[in-house]
């Protein structure tokens, strides 16, 4: 009974040293440290509309549909885990993920994200190449690497498939091989 | 050599010598032919030792021309595993059953016959386990002709697979939805007055279909971020031991920071787990107080990992290979106060609760899980270990860097819930103990390994000791840069199996906080369906095998 | 029921209750947690009960499993007029990352009636907080859809 009484007064006295904690929250900000996996947001102007996100994500909510001179690149981020997987596979660094974790809503219409860019189809049979984004970083990095100029580069209006029958039947592209 | 040594103790039963797992020579695989299971089991169980840990079929008739069953065992004495296959002739999909011989085995075989369609022979419960109520029979969602998002239509006025109760009994259902339930689940308690004498159990509300989701959609990649997800509590150990199943199967070595890294994230996750389920446990049986002081203590954990990893729950940090990211540059600085004050919070809560006369009523005496029992339905983690059962993964099958490490196994011979809780709470200070340990000898260098193209049709088998008991994962990797089965068994699956022998002679009363007593986390358990048929597993109980002196 | 009715009928706290419809529990420990000390959502007369007939709203976790809709259902319907249903996490809002699965409804949103979504995996206590205030009518909505064209 003692015994009782002696437990029930360490742990009133655990309350008592506690105090009262609560956080000022809603009244003040607690924001989340650095490095937090908030609301994921996309930056229309550095996107390349690549797919690397849409393969990445667990959740499958980034869709590619090309359409005429458009793909479409979509993001339904009602069903984000936010694992962050988009950010890290985008090459543009077009993707971060935001400090934002107020995100609720009477309609989950207001979290999707739609971007239309610009597609490049193939002059020779009308297959999609890519986007010009796309094109565009390629001319970049290759103008970067060989020191060239755009000019130089050629086929980037091809696709894959008319790029190789092109390259056959290019004699000056031909390699020897000896065995 | 291990293999030689089990291939000569199961040459009458085996066809074949047995093989090592392709790249983990701790994963010992023998081929039995199904009429030879059997004897094969007992083999196993009496001359090599081993604990019953889960089966998983698998459709392999597109590659092989067969459906495989794998009885997966633990031999932890020589810190390896057993698995003993059969192959299954898709024109008559039936196998011997196990159960007889291990009580534990009855949901693994009723999953078998529900998602793949397999039939076990002399199961002394067949009804369905995972599938809902409403699911048509002869549908087996893994098989691999059925489509991942295919969704038949409900068949009407389906009920659920209930047993009939015991004469003279009145019946006490319990949920699905019910305020001591964090989950749905439905309980139907067979009671004379105050007294149960039996228990029936539809879960399985959780059942969301991952096993076939990783298998059919997603790649191995993508899977960590699923298995994360299987359990809101325990998800870390989850991605760990799936990445850890691959790395096995494929021979992947990851680089020594990433294992200190998962070990400190396993046991942050282990501290809030148990401090969740002390409030938890407190607040099924009215002591709302301490609930709220253990939630109190419990809170600077979440915001530790928050700062960790970028998330409160759902780390995201595992992928096949190591972590994917690093913790932040002061974290060594601001990891060890927070465990401090854990430390000593949690002390002085114990010192005061031990005297607390009503907390003692109500826990003591409560939920007696023999020993034998323990062993028999092969129960695992703190349910195990609060009946003197002594088996912890870390230290019988040793993973990321806990071999590396000073830990003790908390082992308590009350055998009530008394005796679970007091486990719970001992293995506080010794997860504490594991992270300083771990940040002292935390190794520099890489996080990440550099991880080749994975090779098909190799198995793998990891084990990680949850907050709530021991983990596996089974892997049989595929083609297309998917495994072509993954298999879930959570701690609770066999935990729950456990529940009726210790709800025997209970008062209603004492009901919520025995089944919580095991730390119950359906999530986990019905990843992919889970019924469980407490009526049927005591049926099972008394047949006289199980009394003559098993395990 | 019209707007102005509905604020009228919350204008003082609700009373809450919570449903598992399938969650994998990570919600469920984040909306227990913001009635633990920290967070304290009781100082704003929101409880939880412990049975819908009780219950002004219903904050359902979970992307609806197969197995729990008719449940939940029934759930629904033994709340009494007016009520709420905020749709907790990320499997409530869009049925997460197993949407198109054998087993789920893919989202509350297709078997009942939402009237607030916060979306999260897990959301932290602050946003469930933020959002049973939303649908409160107390602070304002911060999210809205985007699209972008290039020209």
């Amino acid at each position: 009974m003692f015994k009782h009484f002696i437990s029930e007064l360490k742990e009133t006295l655990i309350c008592l040293e506690a105090g009262q904690v609560t956080l000022g929250y809603p009244f003040q900000p607690h924001a989340p440290e650095a490095g937090f996996r908030g609301l994921p947001v996309v930056d229309p102007l550095l996107c390349i509309g690549c797919g690397a996100c849409a393969s990445a994500c667990p959740a499958r909510l980034i869709d590619m549909t090309d359409d005429g001179d458009h793909r479409t690149v979509s993001f339904e981020l009602a069903r984000c885990t936010y694992c962050g997987s988009c950010r890290d596979v985008c090459p543009a660094e077009a993707v971060t993920m935001s400090m934002q974790f107020e995100t609720a809503t009477a309609s989950t219409q207001d979290l999707r994200i739609s971007m239309k860019l610009k597609l490049v189809r193939c002059v020779l049979c009308g297959d999609v190449v890519g986007t010009q984004r796309a094109t565009d970083r390629v001319v970049r990095d290759l103008v970067a690497a060989t020191g060239g100029t755009a000019e130089t580069i050629g086929w980037l209006d091809l696709c894959l498939a008319c790029k190789r029958k092109e390259a056959m039947a290019t004699p000056a592209l031909a390699i020897e091989v000896t065995r | 050599m291990l293999s030689e040594e089990i291939g000569q103790g199961m040459s009458d039963v085996s066809h074949e010598p047995p093989v090592t797992g392709h790249s983990d020579s701790r994963c010992i695989l023998s081929s039995v032919h199904p009429e030879d299971l059997p004897r094969a089991v007992r083999e196993a169980l009496d001359t090599l030792g081993a604990r019953y840990i889960v089966s998983v079929g698998t459709d392999r008739r597109e590659v092989a021309g067969f459906f495989e069953i794998s009885h997966i065992f633990g031999l932890d004495c020589r810190k390896a595993f057993l698995v003993l296959r059969s192959e299954i002739d898709p024109a008559e999909p039936v196998i011997p059953s196990i159960t007889p011989d291990i009580p534990g085995a009855a949901w693994a075989e009723r999953e078998i016959r529900d998602m793949i369609g397999v039939v076990p022979i002399g199961h002394p419960d067949p009804r369905r386990l995972v599938l809902p109520d409403d699911w048509p029979e002869g549908v087996y969602p893994l098989r691999k002709d059925f489509a991942f998002d295919e969704r038949p239509p409900s068949v009407p006025h389906s009920r659920p697979p209930l047993s009939v109760p015991p004469q003279g009994s009145s019946l006490l259902p319990i949920g699905p939805f019910f305020p001591t339930l964090e989950e749905p689940v439905f309980l139907n308690l067979f009671v004379q007055g105050e007294h149960i004498i039996g228990v029936d159990y539809r879960g399985f509300y959780n059942h969301r279909g991952v096993e076939k989701l990783a298998d059919a959609v997603l790649t191995y990649r993508q899977v960590p971020f699923l298995a994360e997800r299987i359990c809101g509590i325990c998800g870390f150990v989850h991605s760990a031991s799936y990445c850890q199943a691959i790395e096995a199967a494929a021979g992947i070595s990851i680089p020594p920071r990433a294992r200190y890294l998962r070990t400190i994230l396993l046991e942050l996750e282990r501290l809030h787990s148990h401090l969740l389920w002390i409030g938890l446990a407190c607040h099924f049986i009215g002591f709302d107080t301490l609930f709220m002081q253990a939630w109190r203590i419990r809170e600077p954990v979440m915001w530790l990992t928050e700062y960790l990893t970028g998330n409160r729950k759902t780390y995201g940090m595992n992928q096949i290979g190591g972590v994917t990211r690093d913790i932040p540059s002061d974290a060594l600085d601001r990891i060890p106060p927070v465990l401090d004050k854990i430390a000593y919070e949690t002390g002085r809560v114990v010192d005061a609760i031990v005297g607390d006369s009503s907390l003692r009523l109500r826990l003591q005496g409560t939920g007696i899980l023999t020993p034998d029992d323990a062993r028999a339905f092969c129960v695992i983690g703190p349910t195990a270990r609060g009946s003197g059962v002594d088996i912890d993964a870390r230290r019988d099958h040793p993973y990321a860097a806990y071999g590396e490490l000073e830990f003790e196994v908390c082992v308590e011979d009350g055998c009530d819930n008394w005796a679970r809780a007091m486990v719970r709470i001992r293995e506080l200070p010794e997860a504490i103990k594991i992270i300083r340990q771990a940040l002292a000898g935390l190794p520099d260098g890489p996080i990440m390994a550099e991880v080749h193209e994975i090779p098909s049709g190799r198995v793998g088998l990891a084990v990680v000791e949850a907050p709530r008991g021991e983990v596996v994962h089974y892997v049989l990797t595929g083609r297309g840069q998917r495994p072509e089965r993954w298999r879930v068994r959570a701690p609770s699956y066999n935990n729950l199996q456990g529940v009726p022998a210790m709800l025997r002679d209970m008062t209603i009363a004492d009901a919520p906080i025995t089944v919580g007593s095991i730390d119950p986390c359906f999530s986990c358990t019905e990843r992919v369906a889970v019924i469980d048929s407490r009526a049927g597993t005591m049926r099972i109980y008394r047949q006289s095998e199980l009394r003559a002196g098993k395990g | 029921m019209s707007g102005g009715v509905l604020n009228w009928c919350f204008k003082k706290s609700i009373w809450v209750y919570h449903v598992n419809a399938g969650s994998c529990n990570g919600c469920d420990i984040e909306v227990l947690d913001v009635l633990t000390p920290y967070y304290d959502v009781e100082r704003f007369g929101i409880r939880l009960v412990h049975t819908p007939r009780h219950a002004d709203a219903l904050l359902v976790a979970g992307p609806v499993t197969r197995q729990v809709r008719e449940r939940l259902l029934r759930l629904y319907d033994a709340v009494p007029e007016p009520k709420l249903v905020i749709g907790v996490g990320s499997c409530a809002a869009g049925g997460g990352i197993w949407h198109d699965s054998y087993a789920t409804c893919g989202g509350v949103g297709n078997v009942l009636p939402v009237n607030v979504y916060i979306p999260g995996c897990p959301p932290r206590p602050e946003a469930i907080l933020y959002g049973v205030a939303q649908a409160l009518g107390l602070v304002p909505k911060n999210v809205e859809a985007q699209e972008y064209a290039e020209s």
